[in-house]
């Protein structure tokens, strides 16, 4: 079957919400999940995705659209990408649940990625406020494992 | 961020006023715990495995959960497939009081000359002397500075060692230096060392001694080399331990060891390579350069090729990729052993096998590379950061993990 864009069509995908979202197929296939379907020859209906909402999947659908438009340079996906991850955290962890059920690697490195760029230089009291992590250590565990990993807030 | 998150929140306690049923109650309720606990266990590893090792560290005293999750062999496993090549340094020459010291220079780091770039690790085994030999996914062979013996496996990071059984058999002559490979296909981590036995008036025999981590002794394998590599002049690629020799045959003269099916095999260096090779095989160094095998080789004394295997063990795929036009630097015949390439046009080196340098192909110039904190005359192998767990690896009755509590510090001090 042919996927490129001069023969594309478009596919129905449902949301859990309900929401049904119109997509050419060529975009559609980056997410793997979707092109096994469309390959077995079971994406004629609305493609039901019970596992993500209908703004989520909006998101979703426009970064596969920039990542499918063959004109677009690497340094234009680049740009784009780093202001499409300018979300609040709520988002970035549907678009990293949808990236996960849909099977899209390159949404789920540039999501995780961010995620992972949010973390770094901070120390553990400044992860538990960003990421609203509830420290379960008691204060004596606390103690000691700020004894054992000393070196790294020298 | 915060803010950000906070207004989410509303909207959303805004949506469940008006949601009516209990299923979209639910649904809101997920959705307004914007922490990353609604994430699988495995993305959570995935993104915290994108971290530098300092703030791995900065993230087990966050909660008990993530602590389990960075000490768990998932973390470990996925950590180390994206795990920054490294180079891991030892003081050649001093001798420190109080423990040794090794040091991990990230070569993936933008800057690989920055303090961000390197760690240092202090230990403390025993008051011998150990020397570095080699390196597997994180683990680090040391070996007797006396004996040349192999000692015990350290993983630098995590402080965790084992110590290694003494070989019972005995050897006339034994090369002093132990390869370290991984066999995927077992999930096996193996140490090898070539050893000979001379009993005139036959000749010199080598054979190949081996030893599984988590078994109980060191075993021959039965392979008996007709050629063998001297310390220092061997590189792991491919899960192969190789190295060149063009005393017996030039036509194939790169031989190699197999971690996986224990055989050597040798195979052909570029076709270029003539016979006068076997004159300046002294200058010649084996590399690897982003993964693949490479030769330095200097053909007329005045200037070098990197000639590049692309596909490993084909003659075809070698590749003359780069030359050195620096040759005198301290005077003439030093032999070079490519590193890493920089993203500035320059190729990092070792310099007769102690100290780093750096080539300029603009510049056609080579230059000591200075850290601050770590010498000029230094003994380094490749190094792959790794959170390795011996129990994990070795699954065996015959390991006995010990900690030394090794300290890592930035080793710019």
């Amino acid at each position: 079957m042919s996927l490129s864009p001069s023969t594309s069509k478009m596919l129905s995908l449902k949301s859990s919400d309900g929401k049904v979202l119109e997509v050419e197929e060529h975009v559609a296939v980056l997410c793997e999940t979707i092109k096994s379907l469309v390959e077995d020859g079971c994406a004629d209906s609305p493609i039901p995705l019970a596992n993500v909402d209908g703004a989520t999947l909006g998101n979703v659908m426009e970064w596969c659209k920039k990542h499918a438009d063959q004109k677009a340079s690497a340094d234009d996906l680049e740009d784009w990408d780093a202001e499409f991850v300018e979300r609040d955290q709520g988002e970035l962890y549907h678009l990293i649940m949808a990236a996960n059920y849909l099977n899209i690697k390159g949404l789920l490195d540039l999501i995780c990625q961010k995620v992972a760029d949010m973390i770094k230089g901070k120390h553990p009291e400044k992860i538990r406020e960003i990421f609203n992590i509830e420290n379960d250590f008691t204060p004596e565990q606390q103690e000691q494992i700020r004894k054992d990993n000393s070196w790294a807030f020298e | 961020m915060n803010r950000k998150s906070k207004i989410s929140r509303t909207n959303i306690i805004g949506y469940r006023r008006r949601s009516s049923s209990k299923e979209e109650e639910e649904v809101a309720a997920a959705k307004s715990r914007s922490t990353l606990e609604i994430l699988p266990c495995a993305i959570v590893i995935d993104i915290l495995s994108r971290l530098p090792l300092k703030n791995i560290f900065h993230c087990r005293c966050v909660s008990k959960t993530w602590l389990n999750l960075l000490l768990s062999p998932d973390f470990a496993r996925t950590h180390l497939m994206r795990s920054p090549s490294s180079l891991l340094l030892q003081w050649s020459k001093h001798r420190r009081k109080g423990g040794q010291s090794l040091f991990s220079l990230d070569l993936k780091a933008t800057n690989v000359l920055h303090r961000s770039a390197r760690l240092k690790f202090d230990f403390l085994l025993t008051k011998r002397r150990y020397n570095l030999s080699d390196s597997c996914n994180g683990l680090v062979c040391l070996c007797d500075s006396v004996s040349h013996n192999p000692v015990c496996i350290l993983n630098p990071l995590t402080g965790d060692y084992i110590t290694l059984p003494q070989s019972q058999r005995r050897f006339e002559v034994d090369i002093p230096f132990c390869g370290m490979g991984f066999c995927p296909k077992t999930n096996q981590y193996k140490l090898i060392r070539f050893v000979c036995r001379h009993t005139p008036p036959s000749p010199l025999s080598w054979e190949v001694e081996i030893f599984t981590l988590g078994t109980a002794s060191w075993r021959s394998t039965g392979c008996t080399p007709k050629s063998v590599p001297t310390s220092g002049y061997y590189r792991i690629s491919n899960g192969s331990l190789n190295w060149l020799d063009f005393r017996l045959n030039s036509s194939e003269c790169i031989w190699s060891f197999d971690f996986s099916n224990e055989t050597v095999r040798s195979f052909p260096p570029p076709p270029q390579f003539g016979p006068h090779h076997e004159d300046v095989l002294y200058w010649m160094r084996l590399g690897v350069l982003d993964d693949c095998l490479c030769i330095c080789d200097s053909p007329s004394g005045s200037y070098f090729d990197i000639w590049v295997m692309k596909e490993y063990g084909v003659q075809e795929s070698w590749t003359k990729q780069f030359v050195i036009d620096a040759p005198v630097l301290d005077g003439p015949w030093n032999d070079y052993l490519p590193i890493k390439l920089l993203n500035d046009g320059e190729i990092l080196m070792l310099q007769n096998g102690e100290t780093l340098v750096s080539y300029s192909f603009g510049e056609k110039s080579v230059k000591k590379v200075k850290i601050r904190g770590i010498p000029s005359n230094i003994d380094a192998v490749s190094y792959l950061p790794s959170f390795v767990s011996f129990k994990d690896i070795a699954m065996g009755e015959n390991l006995k993990v010990l900690n030394v509590k090794s300290s890592c510090a930035d080793s710019a001090l």
